[in-house]
């Protein structure tokens, strides 16, 4: 058996993993990705007071956020995402939507603090069970 | 490259690091959450879903430990939560054997004994329980350790020696039927 074993990495490297390849797409996807997480979380953490898609967009200009210049779209995609996801309550006021942040969204805009302030060994280890 | 050195990693930025890693551990992650999931789309999908969530994770990482060993814990714990999920258990995956897939335009030249004799053994392989897969891979695909392999999995040492010991009992009874 161990002799057969031996041959294991070959053999799935030619089957399984024919076709597998880490590739620079999948890497700028992934970029792309930490990009929108963190603006999500900071645009989540501005919204503990009520605010117009306007008045967000202004303040993230002023703070210098580089992502949403001539790209201020992703804003309200990230707000309407945040909407569907319970996060935000919309109160329209004299024509304007205002966003704030509900207990859910405070809950998630915590955890990411708490991903920070958590131990590792909590965010690793924490409570899993294995699958059999 | 197992662990970075603290002086260095302190002063880059996470999304550096992240990138660093995806250089240098990004096929291997693939390939491991391959290993888990048989299923392409799916496994880069997970794949790109652990670096981000690395990313968001690293500033609790402890920058003295192996960040290679850290980066395999989310990327199992991760995969095995979705395997645990309803979505894995109740959508049937379009591509159902990669095996079956690859074989079919190659078979007629490879009709060599050993190549068989191989295919059987990998097929052999991937159809174990995965808590009995995950270890023949790690040690003979990856070639990890015992004490990494512990690290890894979160299982103690004797445990995963017993493990790998039953595995390879198991492939063989399996091998020897067909």
């Amino acid at each position: 058996m161990e002799e057969r074993l031996k041959n294991f990495k070959k053999t799935v490297d030619q089957t399984l993993f024919k076709k597998v390849e880490f590739a620079e797409e999948h890497q700028q996807q992934i970029h792309k990705q930490m990009h929108r997480s963190h603006l999500t979380q900071t645009i989540l953490s501005m919204l503990t007071e009520s605010k117009s898609g306007m008045e967000l967009t202004r303040m993230l200009h002023v703070r210098g956020v580089e992502q949403i210049v001539d790209n201020e779209g992703m804003i309200y995609s990230i707000i309407h995402e945040a909407e569907q996801q319970g996060w935000l309550s919309v109160r329209w006021k004299s024509g304007v939507k205002y966003y704030r942040l509900t207990k859910i969204g405070r809950k998630q805009v915590q955890q990411d603090h708490f991903y920070v302030k958590q131990s590792l060994k909590e965010v690793i280890w924490g409570g899993r069970m294995h699958v059999e | 490259m197992d662990s970075y050195s603290i002086d260095q990693t302190k002063l880059l930025p996470y999304e550096t690091i992240v990138d660093e890693l995806m250089n240098d551990y990004g096929q291997d992650v693939l390939q491991l959450v391959m290993q888990y999931v048989h299923n392409l789309a799916v496994a880069e999908d997970l794949t790109q879903e652990i670096f981000v969530k690395c990313y968001r994770a690293l500033p609790t990482f402890q920058f003295n430990s192996s960040i290679k060993m850290w980066l395999w814990r989310i990327a199992i714990n991760h995969t095995k939560d979705y395997l645990k999920s309803w979505y894995a258990k109740n959508v049937q995956a379009m591509e159902t054997d990669r095996f079956e897939q690859v074989k079919s335009g190659e078979c007629v030249e490879q009709q060599v004994i050993q190549q068989q004799e191989e295919d059987e053994l990998a097929r052999a392989v991937f159809a174990l329980p995965v808590k009995y897969r995950e270890v023949i891979y790690l040690c003979y695909y990856e070639e990890q350790s015992m004490k990494e392999m512990a690290d890894v999995l979160q299982l103690n040492e004797s445990t995963m020696k017993t493990r790998l010991r039953k595995a390879r009992q198991l492939l063989e009874k399996r091998l020897e039927r067909e």
